[in-house]
C-alpha cells in the first residue's frame, strides 16, 4: 500500500535536506545574530550615542567601520543606525559564513574592561551567555 | 537564590577570604584613609540580561541564569606584571569552580577564572581583569 509512494518520499525527503534544512539553519543563524546586536544594544551605555550606533555584524570578520562622532536624540536612534550597517551582513549571511559581532570605537575597551574610574561591562560576554541560553552553542 | 542573595554571596566568600590588597564592591567607594598605594581590587558582578527554564512539566520550575564575577586588579604602574598576577592568582584560587550560597537560598557555582591583561591604565595603574563565569538556579512553583 505504502509502496505507491516510495519514489516521492524520497524526493520529499531529499528536497526537505537540500532546501529546507538550510533555508530554516539560515533563518535561525539570522535570528540569534540579530538577537546579540539588540542585546549588545540593550546593555551598552548611552550618552553621545556613539558607541551604541557603533555595534556591527560583519560576515567572517570583524567589520572594523563606526558610527560618526556627534550627539544622538535617543538610544533608539543610535541603534538604528547601529542596525543598517549590520544590514549587509544579515541579508548576506550563508550557511558556512561567520557573522561577527564588533565595536570599533577607540574607547569601546574602557567600556567592556573597565578603567580605574568605571566598571567594566563585558558586553560581548554577556551577550555570548544569552545567546547560548536562548540558541545553543555559539562560538 | 535571588539578586541580592547573589551579590551577597559573592561579596561575602571574597571579603572573608581576601585581605591582601582593599576591596572595593559595587557602589561603596573606597574609604577615606584606606591604603591604596600597592594596589587595589574591584568586584563587579555582571549578570546575563535573560535567563531561561530548564525544566518542563506542572511541577516547581527551575530557571538558570548565568553572568560574570569580575575582579577588577589595579597595582602601581611601572613595576612589572607580577604584582597583579600574584594578586589575580590568590582571587582565582578563591573562586575556582567554587560552590556559593547564602542564607539556604541556594547555590551559585563559578566557572574557571579566566585573566583578561589591560596593561596601563589612567592614574599611573596596571589592570588585570579575573573573570569568573557563574550559573544559579532559581526555584519557582
Amino acid at each position: 500500500m505504502g509502496f505507491k509512494y516510495r519514489g516521492r518520499s524520497r524526493e520529499v525527503l531529499k528536497e526537505f535536506g537540500t532546501k529546507e534544512v538550510p533555508a530554516f539553519a539560515e533563518r535561525r543563524v539570522k535570528e540569534a545574530a540579530v538577537y546579540a546586536l539588540s542585546m549588545a544594544i540593550r546593555l551598552s551605555p548611552f550618552q553621545s550615542g556613539m558607541f551604541v550606533a557603533s555595534w556591527r555584524l560583519g560576515i567572517g570578520g570583524k567589520d572594523s567601520s563606526y558610527a560618526n562622532v556627534g550627539q544622538r536624540v535617543s538610544k533608539e536612534s543610535a541603534a538604528s543606525e547601529s542596525l543598517v550597517g549590520s544590514l549587509s551582513a544579515i541579508n548576506g549571511f550563508k550557511i558556512g559564513h561567520t557573522i561577527v559581532l564588533s565595536n570599533s570605537v577607540p574607547h569601546a575597551g574602557f567600556v567592556e574592561y573597565g578603567s580605574p574610574t568605571t566598571q567594566p561591562r563585558y558586553i560581548t560576554k554577556r551577550v555570548k551567555a544569552s545567546v547560548r541560553m536562548r540558541f545553543g552553542g555559539v562560538k | 537564590m535571588s539578586w541580592a542573595d547573589e551579590r551577597a554571596a559573592v561579596e561575602m566568600h571574597l571579603l572573608g577570604n581576601y585581605s591582601s590588597l582593599p576591596v572595593q564592591v559595587e557602589a561603596i567607594p573606597i574609604q577615606d584613609g584606606v591604603d591604596i598605594s600597592r594596589g587595589w581590587v574591584r568586584l563587579t558582578i555582571l549578570p546575563a540580561p535573560e535567563g531561561k527554564r530548564i525544566t518542563l512539566g506542572n511541577n516547581d520550575q527551575i530557571f538558570r541564569h548565568e553572568g560574570f564575577i569580575v575582579l577588577s586588579i589595579f597595582t602601581p604602574d611601572k613595576q612589572g606584571s607580577n604584582p597583579a598576577r600574584l594578586a589575580a592568582d590568590a582571587l582565582s584560587n578563591l573562586f575556582h569552580e567554587k560552590i556559593l550560597s547564602y542564607n539556604d537560598s541556594g547555590f551559585i557555582r563559578c566557572g574557571v577564572p579566566g585573566l583578561d591583561v589591560i596593561g596601563s591604565v589612567d592614574g599611573g595603574h596596571y589592570q588585570v581583569n579575573v573573570t569568573i563565569s557563574y550559573k544559579r538556579d532559581v526555584i519557582r512553583s
